[in-house]
């Protein structure tokens, strides 16, 4: 009887037995197989000041998020306001709702984080670490409160209200000329040295974002050659150009679209390289970026494509919904 | 008849055996015995020290090849130096006879089955891996360790969070004395060439609250996933190739991480991988279960499963005391209340050329 049991079970246990055996695979299967590449480590050493070691993750990331609050760098500083930080954003969130109710999430491809180690003396000084973005495509949204960084807008409009402000300007210049400047972080109306770049202070946190006061505008219009040469002596002085506005709080920009989204078929989207978060114990420009990173923690938010008219930059861009329940809509 | 003694003799003592264990225990009343839900296993590694790969220059490490810089070029990450012990640890130079305690009787690590119904999974065994739990904090009144202020939304309704005010430790039941030490080094090889080292040391780890939770649905296996990990001190810093010419200390102060991935089955956690090696994290959309829309897409009738969410769902928080670099302080870092309503990450080949 036992036999008869023994056998049964051996009987039954073999074809599980043999199908999990192992079995060798070819050169050409293996040949096909993938994913060992997940992760590149670059090491850079080609920069005078700084080495670099960049730890790429090959990722695509699709995320809908919201925070409370990013907030970075809280110390006390005695050229920064009272209670202030770095970087300060409320309301914080990546990707939006749309009018359907779907999400649609912010894309992100191939983060990476970076480390900075300064080269002067012989002691390995690690002074910067940043969190990058190999591209990225979506909206960004929040309450910029303060940003120790770089938000990359351009001011464009017509020369209309130029021309009702200033004689020259309306006798150069036509009504559907359009004029333009880059516009950084600045020190805003009611601060010290308002109109001036943030970058050429002692401070680094900023509120605001206007045409800072040595930049002068661009007439961008085909056929403007006399008011393209009166453009560039229109220069703003602290944050009015001929009473127009030219500085505005960094709170308004509410929503910036980074790179181009497509919401439809979101593996078309065109991505914005250089997003990035980072922190370092001295002024750095990190590799592919082309900004000088301050220090304490910093933000770039790339050009998205932001360029608004003069009246647009005084209203700002309102926030899209990011919630199905919003305390912002509902 | 000797056959019979024998017999006689040993259950004689098979049975005062029985008497003697019966004797040692007591007796539950039913009040009592209405209390006991464990089934499952808790364990704790008491005098816990673990030390690895010291001896880098000999080989005593472990090589991570087969990656790639962007040119092509191999590159080796090597990890050594890995090690477990008590506070005091002095960076790993005081590791043997410093021992550390994970989990005690009353808070131990578990594995056990867990009737789904009474954490918002129905119908469903769960299984799960715990962390000892965490206690409601009697500063922050939650069992988060962050103590927050909040202010109102200018603008817009209901309150947020403006900033952290303190950090409260009663929310952890793991005592200092189980709170480890931890420490690793990394090495990087670049085209054969070692070009540096990164150490990283933590003070103080307490992982308490943090859980794995998974079951199956429709032949799929998903999951939730709780990662809240405190430490008093995190310290980084780079040397040269052979460990010398240590630069100055990075540290992160009180570092507290509190993350939850997924909402029991609302919003489950599921990890696939695909044929190619390449995997996928998804944590799954939290598509419109509202009864109505409004003109910009959220909830004119049905949101109650929203508000419940928003409120109570998971979340995550980061913390960090303070960063100094050298000896200068760069102060707090927060991110705060973030919550994910979708979340996919696929893996690919990044390909050297």
């Amino acid at each position: 009887m036992i036999k008869i049991i023994f056998t049964l079970v051996l009987i039954v246990s073999m074809p599980a037995v043999a199908l999990a055996a192992m079995q060798p695979m070819t050169d050409e299967e293996l040949g096909v197989q993938t994913g060992q590449a997940f992760i590149q480590i670059d090491r850079n050493t080609s920069d005078p000041n700084y080495d670099f070691s960049r730890f790429t993750f090959g990722l695509d990331v699709d995320v809908s998020m919201n925070a409370d609050l990013v907030q970075l760098g809280r110390y006390d500083d005695p050229d920064e306001p009272a209670n202030s930080s770095d970087i300060q954003i409320s309301d914080f969130s990546l990707g939006y709702i749309d009018e359907s109710g779907n999400v649609i999430p912010f894309q992100i491809k191939d983060p990476f984080i970076e480390l900075a180690f300064d080269k002067s003396g012989s002691a390995q000084n690690l002074v910067g670490i940043r969190l990058g973005f190999g591209g990225a495509a979506g909206k960004l949204s929040g309450n910029i409160e303060y940003l120790n960084g770089n938000l990359e807008v351009r001011v464009e409009g017509s020369a209309r209200p130029i021309r009702d402000a200033n004689f020259l300007a309306w006798l150069t210049m036509r009504n559907s000329d359009i004029l333009g400047a880059d516009a950084v972080l600045v020190a805003g109306p009611g601060e010290a040295n308002t109109g001036e770049p943030i970058s050429s202070l002692a401070r680094r946190r900023a509120n605001w974002v206007g045409i800072d006061n040595d930049t002068t505008m661009e007439c961008l219009s085909s056929g403007c050659s006399l008011g393209a040469s009166l453009a560039t002596i229109l220069t703003p002085g602290g944050c009015s150009l001929l009473g127009i506005t030219t500085c505005f709080p960094l709170k308004n920009f509410k929503t910036n679209d980074i790179g181009n989204q497509n919401a439809l078929d979101p593996s078309s989207s065109n991505y914005a390289g250089g997003l990035y978060m980072s922190f370092q114990s001295q002024r750095v420009v990190w590799p592919e970026s082309g900004v000088t990173a301050e220090v304490g923690a910093f933000m770039n938010i790339p050009d998205g494509g932001i360029t608004l008219d003069f009246e647009q930059s005084f209203n700002g861009i309102e926030r899209i919904r990011t919630k199905f329940l919003d305390p912002y809509y509902d | 008849m000797t056959k019979n003694f024998r017999y006689a003799i040993l259950s004689t003592f098979l049975l005062s055996m029985v008497i003697q264990v019966n004797a040692e225990l007591i007796g539950l009343d039913d009040q009592e015995l209405g209390a006991v839900d464990g089934e499952g296993i808790g364990f704790i590694l008491e005098d816990f020290a673990f030390e690895a790969g010291t001896d880098v220059a000999t080989g005593n490490r472990l090589d991570i090849s087969g990656i790639k810089n962007k040119n092509g070029q191999d590159v080796v990450l090597s990890v050594s130096q890995f090690y477990v012990a008590g506070a005091g640890s002095n960076r790993g130079a005081n590791v043997i006879g410093n021992p550390v305690n994970l989990g005690r009787l009353l808070y131990p690590y578990n594995l056990e089955l867990v009737d789904g119904d009474t954490i918002g999974i129905a119908d469903k065994a769960v299984f799960e891996y715990s962390a000892p739990h965490r206690n409601t904090g009697s500063l922050s009144g939650s069992d988060s360790m962050l103590v927050v202020a909040t202010e109102a939304r200018s603008g817009a309704k209901g309150q947020r969070i403006d900033r952290v005010t303190g950090i409260d430790i009663s929310v952890l039941n793991s005592r200092a004395a189980e709170r480890a030490d931890f420490g690793i080094r990394y090495d990087l090889e670049v085209a054969g060439s070692r070009a540096q080292s990164l150490e990283g040391h933590a003070q103080g780890v307490a992982i308490d609250g943090s859980y794995i939770r998974l079951w199956g649905e429709n032949n799929e296996m998903v999951g939730n996933l709780a990662l809240k990990v405190f430490a008093s001190d995190l310290t980084f810093y780079a040397c040269d190739s052979a460990g010398n010419n240590c630069g100055q200390d990075v540290r992160f102060q009180n570092f507290v991480l509190e993350n939850e991935l997924g909402w029991g089955e609302k919003q489950p956690v599921t990890f696939e991988v695909d044929s190619s090696g390449n995997f996928t994290i998804e944590v799954g959309r939290l598509n419109s279960a509202c009864a109505d829309l409004n003109s910009s897409g959220g909830c004119a009738l049905g949101g109650a499963g929203y508000s419940d969410f928003y409120n109570n769902g998971p979340r995550a928080d980061i913390h960090i005391g303070n960063v100094a670099v050298g000896g200068a302080n760069f102060g707090s870092a927060t991110i705060a209340n973030m919550q994910i309503q979708y979340l996919r990450a696929t893996s690919h080949d990044l390909g050297a050329p």
